[in-house]
């Protein structure tokens, strides 16, 4: 029998689509979810041209579109916008425009890496805590609430002073920042999930705690972190800012989006451009990585379908007339079954509750 | 081997009885296995204040007794059904068997091994012969893995290549009834029936000899649970399984099982051959139980539910014979009559809750009047209770003791019926025949 079923198996496709291939498929049906890729790539590509142009071409891109963001211009300062500078001019008289797709590079550097680290240490380290429980889970959750007790900026102003001021440590510290709230939020997640029945499963299976870890238990409490990763980007790229401010982390004149904002307090007045345009920027990154996140976290769940039904109804229709062998869908007579029944079962309900009244 | 899973070896095994000098090995052989769980976790919950002066602080080690001192063989081939009512600790004898939970006490002996330590290499070979099948089919696979990773998972801690793992899931999801075209589909797409048989089919992807079924139809409706129930024997054939089956169903357990332990409080309190234990039940628990299967006849309308009271606590569990406290059947002391002693019994328990407020008119409690030798005691223990010494009111009170709260009865066996054990003081002179 075991023959016929393999040699069966040849002609059939049964290899399983990679996770990721069947999320990023499944994001082009949200509307919300593909604004948001778009919104994230065209930051990406901002700031990869501007990382090439300031490291290879010595500024020649940004120079022939707009201005050099680094040049001072004594006469230009606060000068408002206008066609040749578009978002107007800062305190020296630099072009804002340049300064902000300039300022991309460092804004998505200490967004992706800074929460990423906190996101993955924060993950890995709650979870396992949870999923320990006892000395362990008392030992790790103490740790990161300590940590979580110290004030941010003090906290990274500390690290900043042991380690140097680097941007590469800024991103660093913002990240180990970051851990504990993410740890936070996982461990409360991984409490219920461990008590799943589908985990006790695993390991009568004799999975290795490490696979129960990784495969059954994070992927089901992930949707909560990934929403406040995304949510945390923008007081990352602010909170990276005020670093900056005291003299860790970017250095001037480096473009940077917290630091536009911050300086252009004192001239809000007079000149608020300065202060308008970094500020939409983090908006709108904020949002385009809330917007993304959102639509992954509803891909990467196998029960919800971000696809319209009209649209489901559509593509099935068309499967049935390109292959009208095909077996039909699982259980769909259940679910015809279950629709009439519910169907009848409402009526009911109605007339019962005419029949009360 | 094969062989050694030929379902007729296994009842001719049966059929030599459990003799303490076994002949032939069983399967599986717990003896006085105990899974007991502490109240308080860590030593500091476990501190409580001391209101009874003395020592300010005592240390609380209260135990659940969820398993308490629990004896069987499993033979191979056949099918040992476990009964009882919700919280006797039937989930817990099967999750301590598969080794998720450590036993506190006893011995698992598996093929002649001793497996109750469950150290890491020990656990590792025996987990390719012993799967577990869990009730909730909604909670039991995970809803972001497809199912055929799913089923391969015991293949895959086995250590079998990926090749492998997919024809052998395949062959499997034809087994228990699936199309092979569900390999890719996700948990969420398939009715309860479909999701027990592909737990089914994940506990035998790594051919075990032993399948602990946890309540495995309780989550299904009827007419599933039959089919359900008729594919496990099916696939108890074509595998040459064992199965511990676990319910509080009678009727499921009747079709099942070839033999049926009773349990009640986290012991074993009769054990008997299935159609022995439906036409003869030993036990008065056994009898209770049987009684409190509805009829299906319209005629009879009166419902005979001999069993009254809650099922008592398993982390202070009754003296003696843990049933005493709602037994139907309990051999009365001197000067009482049975009907009067399980009046006392109920109210003794009721005392014990401190539910009795002591300046009533003990009469009241009552609605059989006492001898006169124990209205005099229950007089006492109410002064004794009214001046605030409850514990000595109930020293008063444990003065007329039962046979049944004072010993434990043993699983001896049932007169001539060699493999029919029962844990019960009654003298068999008592007992009468059992009818429907």
């Amino acid at each position: 029998m075991s023959t016929d079923t393999s040699t069966n198996i040849q002609n059939k496709e049964f290899e399983t689509e990679s996770g990721i291939l069947a999320t990023i498929k499944e994001l082009r049906h949200s509307g919300t979810a593909m604004g948001g890729l778009l919104i994230v790539s065209l930051l990406l590509v901002m700031a990869i041209v501007s990382t090439v142009d300031i490291v290879l071409l010595d500024k020649a891109i940004i120079k022939s579109l707009f201005a050099d963001p680094h040049e001072m211009n004594t006469l230009q300062i606060y000068a408002p916008p206008s066609m040749e500078h578009p978002m107007g001019t800062d305190q020296y008289g630099r072009d804002v425009l340049a300064r902000i797709i300039y300022g991309s590079r460092v804004a998505l550097a200490i967004g992706i890496i800074a929460v990423g680290i906190g996101f993955f240490g924060g993950v890995t380290l709650g979870a396992f805590s949870a999923y320990k429980g006892g000395y362990v889970d008392d030992i790790i959750m103490r740790a990161l609430e300590t940590l979580y007790s110290i004030p941010g900026l003090v906290l990274a102003m500390t690290m900043m002073a042991i380690l140097g001021p680097s941007i590469y440590n800024l991103f660093f510290a913002y990240g180990i920042i970051g851990i504990p709230a993410y740890a936070r939020v996982i461990r409360s997640e991984v409490l219920s999930i461990r008590e799943e029945e589908y985990i006790d499963a695993a390991k009568a299976a004799g999975l290795s705690n490490y696979k129960i870890l990784f495969r059954e238990i994070i992927p089901n409490g992930l949707s909560a972190v990934l929403v406040q990763a995304t949510l945390s980007m923008g007081s990352v790229i602010i909170g990276a800012a005020a670093l900056s401010f005291l003299g860790f982390g970017v250095q001037p004149p480096t473009a940077s989006w917290g630091r536009m904002l911050n300086t252009a307090q004192s001239a809000l007045l007079i000149a608020p451009w300065v202060a308008i345009f970094p500020g939409l920027m983090i908006f709108i990154t904020v949002m385009g990585f809330n917007m993304l996140g959102d639509g992954l976290r509803d891909a990467m769940d196998p029960r919800t379908s971000l696809r319209s039904p009209k649209m489901e109804a559509l593509e099935e229709y068309a499967d049935r007339v390109a292959d009208p062998t095909k077996a039909d869908p699982v259980g769909s007579d259940d679910w015809l079954a279950g629709t009439a029944l519910s169907g009848k079962d409402a009526r009911n309900d109605a007339t019962d509750g005419g029949e009360r009244q | 081997m094969s062989s050694l899973h030929d379902a007729t070896t296994g009842t001719e095994r049966e059929s030599r009885g459990e003799s303490p000098v076994e002949q032939d090995q069983p399967l599986l052989r717990v003896r006085g296995l105990k899974k007991h769980f502490p109240v308080n976790t860590g030593f500091i919950s476990s501190v409580k204040l001391n209101r009874s002066g003395g020592f300010p602080l005592t240390l609380d080690d209260t135990k659940v007794r969820a398993v308490d001192g629990v004896n069987f063989d499993l033979h191979s081939g056949e099918t040992f059904g476990v009964v009882g009512e919700s919280g006797c600790g039937k989930s817990t004898l099967a999750r301590t068997l598969v080794g998720l939970e450590q036993p506190t006490d006893g011995t698992i002996v598996f093929e002649g091994e001793d497996i109750s330590d469950f150290d890491s290499s020990s656990l590792q070979q025996f987990r390719k012969n012993a799967q577990i099948v869990f009730q909730d089919p909604q909670s039991s696979l995970n809803p972001r893995r497809k199912i055929g990773s799913i089923i391969a998972d015991p293949l895959e801690a086995a250590g079998w290549d990926k090749d492998k793992r997919r024809d052998r899931v395949l062959e499997l999801l034809e087994d228990v009834g699936l199309e092979e075209d569900f390999y890719n589909r996700y948990p969420h797409e398939f009715s309860g029936g479909q999701r027990q048989r592909i737990n089914l089919a994940r506990a035998l992807s790594i051919n075990p000899d032993l399948v602990i079924a946890d309540e495995p139809v309780s989550g299904l409706d009827m007419s599933v649970q039959a089919q359900i129930l008729t594919l496990m024997d099916d696939l108890q054939d074509e595998y040459g399984l064992t199965y511990l089956f676990i319910t509080h169903d009678l009727s499921v357990i009747r079709q099942v099982a070839d033999r049926i332990a009773v349990m009640y409080v986290g012991d074993f309190v009769e054990k008997a051959p299935t159609s022995k234990l439906f036409a003869e039940p030993h036990h008065p628990y056994s009898r209770a139980l049987l009684d409190a299967v509805p009829n299906p006849d319209p005629a009879s309308r009166d419902l005979s539910a001999e069993l009254h009271g809650d099922v008592p606590s398993p982390s202070d569990p009754p003296s003696g014979c843990k049933f005493h406290t709602r037994c139907p059947k309990i051999i009365p002391p001197d000067g009482f009559s049975r009907e009067e002693y399980i009046e006392y019994v109920t109210f003794k328990t009721e005392f014990d809750e401190r539910s009795v407020d002591p300046t009533d008119d003990p009469a009241t409690y009552f609605d059989v009047s006492l001898p006169r030798l124990a209205q005099s005691t229950v007089e006492k223990a109410f002064t004794l209770a009214e001046d605030g010494d409850w514990d000595a009111a109930k020293a008063e009170l444990d003065t007329h003791q039962s046979v049944c709260e004072t010993a434990v009865p043993d699983l001896e066996q049932v007169a001539d019926a060699s493999r029919h054990t029962s844990a019960c003081h009654l003298p068999d002179a008592e007992r009468e025949p059992y009818t429907w």
